[in-house]
């Protein structure tokens, strides 16, 4: 397992020089790219090394700055690739891997929502999760404050 | 063609009959819906329907010391406990008010499992639906009660039931 | 010239027109709240458009105001058909972040759990695609073996469905005496008479294989572009289990067969489900076989302040449940991700239904058997 990891290392660090290329303790390989070259490392991950199945995009505020992480999975290789990228809070644009990999569709919606990342070039940027209406903000930011009616607390009164 | 309709018929007829006989065999087991609330399923130890306050059977009182660790533990913030409060404001081991919100309580078991002092116990209580929101909040008494007249148990970290 | 024919050269000279149909999101086989828009022509669906959210309630935020163990009783309410799995995945993300050693013992106890939680969860979704074709009586037939594996759960962990029975560092508490005969008994019954009964009554009905065989073909590729986890992969033709190609928790050490099959219709997804309850069944009897004594609770630290990130998943019923955690050295996680199978699942949708008759949408959605309170977390 960890020849592969290995492998996809050099590649990695061969074709991007300039990207941080680790390995974790739990034996995945973590990549942390600059947002720029997301779709380039996205295209290449995916056709020349095998990187096939997407599980998650996660969004991670980090209250500076916004990180976008991706799990993916080579099904060939029983290899793990972890990429994180960091994104501005303010002007969140990040090219969507919609178009790589089509199950990122749902995943990066959802990250709209949460965190009111934009995807360029996603091919259906809708909210998922919440109301077409929301205007409530991005749920998942830690500057979030919930302005919906609280449900009053119980007290006995009786 | 008539052998492909006589086929479809033969099937059919085929899967028809043995389906039945599937149906039929149930005749002949024993029969396990309960017929609530007329019959009643006994429930097994360790069953959890809602938290309890052990009584001391010695002294009959309450073994709780308003701790405050099992309101602390709560997810929901279902537990409000407050301790008897003496002369010169010293707090005495003893709870003064300790109300559980069953409007919030989700019977996660995570409250007995912090209590120290072997006061706080799941009972097997979950006919608990009232008319009214309010009495859905049960004082220290009421809990008591439950403790009294239910089976309790307390399982904590890694023991048998 | 009649009026019907009169009637329908008419229809050509306007032309089809499209008709929009509104499913859900109470409708009663769409499994949970689930809406999909679809755009008709005639009976064929051409497009599909499912709509979620209806059960959000935003679990990723709101764990983040607990501290790490009190997440465990609410992540039993995600996939609240398999909740050790879901359990079983959320601790042992935080077992590996916080390097927190389980006792043997423990470890096989969570793998019976799981493996009875997957047989039970998959009972269910016998039942329910029964009823989605029309079939009531298997729907029953499927509940009665879950209610009865129910009561097997409930004599452990003291809950019938939300167990919140994994601990960190174990399980909550050991398994009561002479319940290991029990379960052994169940299985006995589900491989001899149960499954049979099922192939009998279901399974071997022309009806079925009408309705099934052949019908909501999902390629390889497509399979793995959208991320489809569980029996969906494995039934169009991928050979991949969590479980045997990346262990976890002590998978490595049973003998079990992958089930796959190769034509990714809707048939090969149901069987991929009735096989798979049987190799859950041989796991659990390797694992009462293999099971040592001892304590089912190590040592937690009192303080817990894991720092770092990590993913980690565990092979549920629907497929690969996901746990991503970043941790911050406080005691509260600092965030959860959790990946949803159904929720990949159900993205296939769209690509599904394409096509179809409105009638087996139904079966579509049947199949992908998505579980709301995941999906829409
Ligand atoms: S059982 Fe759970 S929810 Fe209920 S009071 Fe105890 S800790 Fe709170
Ligand atoms: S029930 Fe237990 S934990 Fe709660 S206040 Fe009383 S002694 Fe403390």
């Amino acid at each position: 397992m960890s020849e592969i990891n290995e492998k996809v290392k050099g590649r990695l660090i061969e074709q991007f020089p300039g990207v941080e290329v680790s390995e974790t303790e739990f034996g995945q390989v973590e990549v942390k790219a600059p947002k720029e070259i997301i779709a380039d490392l996205a295209r290449f991950v995916r056709e020349e090394l095998d990187f096939d199945y997407l599980t998650m995009v996660a969004g991670v505020d980090y209250i500076e700055y916004l990180q976008l992480v991706y799990h993916i999975r080579s099904l060939k290789d029983y290899a793990e690739l972890i990429i994180k990228v960091d994104v501005d809070s303010e002007n969140a644009v990040v090219a969507s891997v919609a178009p790589i990999w089509t199950g990122a569709n749902w995943h990066e919606r959802e990250a709209m929502d949460m965190f009111g990342i934009q995807f360029e070039g996603h091919p259906d940027p809708r909210p998922i999760l919440l109301p077409e209406d929301w205007q409530g903000g991005h749920p998942l930011r830690k500057d979030f404050i919930d302005k919906r009616p609280k449900r009053e607390r119980q007290f006995r009164t009786r | 063609m008539l052998g492909g309709v006589l086929g479809n018929v033969y099937n059919a007829t085929k899967s028809l009959i043995k389906g039945h006989l599937v149906t039929l065999k149930e005749l002949r087991t024993p029969k396990i819906t309960v017929h609530y609330p007329d019959e009643r399923l006994e429930l097994p130890l360790g069953s959890r329907g809602m938290p309890a306050l052990k009584v001391n059977q010695d002294t009959g009182l309450l073994n709780c010391t308003a701790c405050g660790v099992c309101a602390r533990e709560c997810p929901v913030d279902a537990i409000e406990v407050e301790a008897v409060v003496g002369e010169k404001g010293r707090k005495k081991r003893y709870p003064a008010i300790y109300n559980l919100d069953m409007t919030h309580c989700m019977q996660c078991n995570l409250c007995v499992e912090a209590c120290p002092f072997d006061a706080l116990e799941m009972s097997d209580a979950f006919e608990i639906s009232r008319y009214d929101l309010d009495d859905l909040i049960f004082d220290k008494e009421q809990l008591a009660e439950i403790w009294k007249t239910h089976k309790a148990v307390r399982i904590t970290g890694g023991e048998k039931l | 010239m009649s009026e019907i024919e009169a009637r329908r050269l008419k229809a050509e000279e306007v032309g089809h027109e499209k008709l929009i149909l509104n499913l859900g999101p109470q409708h009663p086989s769409t499994h949970g709240v689930l809406r999909v828009i679809t755009t008709l022509e005639g009976e064929r669906i051409t497009e599909a458009e499912p709509d979620i959210g209806f059960l959000h309630r935003n679990f990723e935020k709101i764990v983040e105001g607990w501290t790490w163990s009190q997440v465990i009783p609410l992540t039993d309410r995600n996939d609240y058909l398999a909740n050790i799995n879901n359990e079983h995945a959320y601790v042992l993300a935080v077992e590996k972040l916080a390097g927190i050693e389980v006792p043997e013992r423990a470890e096989y106890i969570r793998v019976i759990m799981s493996e009875l939680n997957r047989i039970a969860s998959h009972l269910l979704t016998f039942g329910t695609f029964a009823m989605d074709m029309g079939a009531f009586t298997p729907f029953l037939y499927g509940f009665r073996e879950r209610e009865l594996l129910y009561d097997i759960f409930e004599k452990v962990t003291g809950a019938r469905m939300m167990h919140n029975y994994v601990r960190l560092s174990g399980v909550r508490n050991d398994l009561p005496d002479g319940w290991d005969k029990e379960v052994l008994e169940f299985l006995d019954r589900l491989e001899n008479d149960v499954i049979p009964d099922y192939y009998d009554l279901l399974i071997k009905n022309p009806i079925f294989e009408a309705r099934s065989l052949g019908v909501g073909v999902l390629t390889k590729e497509d399979a793995i572009a959208y991320g489809a986890a569980g029996p969906i992969l494995r039934g169009s033709g991928i050979d991949w289990d969590l479980r045997r190609d990346m262990p976890y928790s002590i998978y490595d050490r049973f003998d079990f067969e992958v089930i796959t099959r190769e034509e990714g219709d809707h048939y090969a997804r149901f069987m991929v489900r009735m096989d798979e309850m049987i190799e859950s069944a041989k796991i659990i009897r390797q694992a009462f076989e293999q099971m040592p004594e001892g304590p089912v609770m190590g040592k937690v630290p009192r303080v817990l302040k894991p720092e770092g990130d990590i993913y980690s998943a565990v092979e549920g019923p629907r497929g690969e449940i996901g746990v991503y955690l970043v941790g911050d050295g406080n005691f509260k996680p600092y965030r959860v991700k959790w990946r949803a199978p159904s929720f990949s699942n159900l993205s296939i949708l769209p690509l599904m239904a394409k096509g179809q008759f409105v009638a087996d949408i139904v079966l579509t959605i049947g199949t992908l058997d998505p579980i709301f309170g995941e999906v829409d977390r």
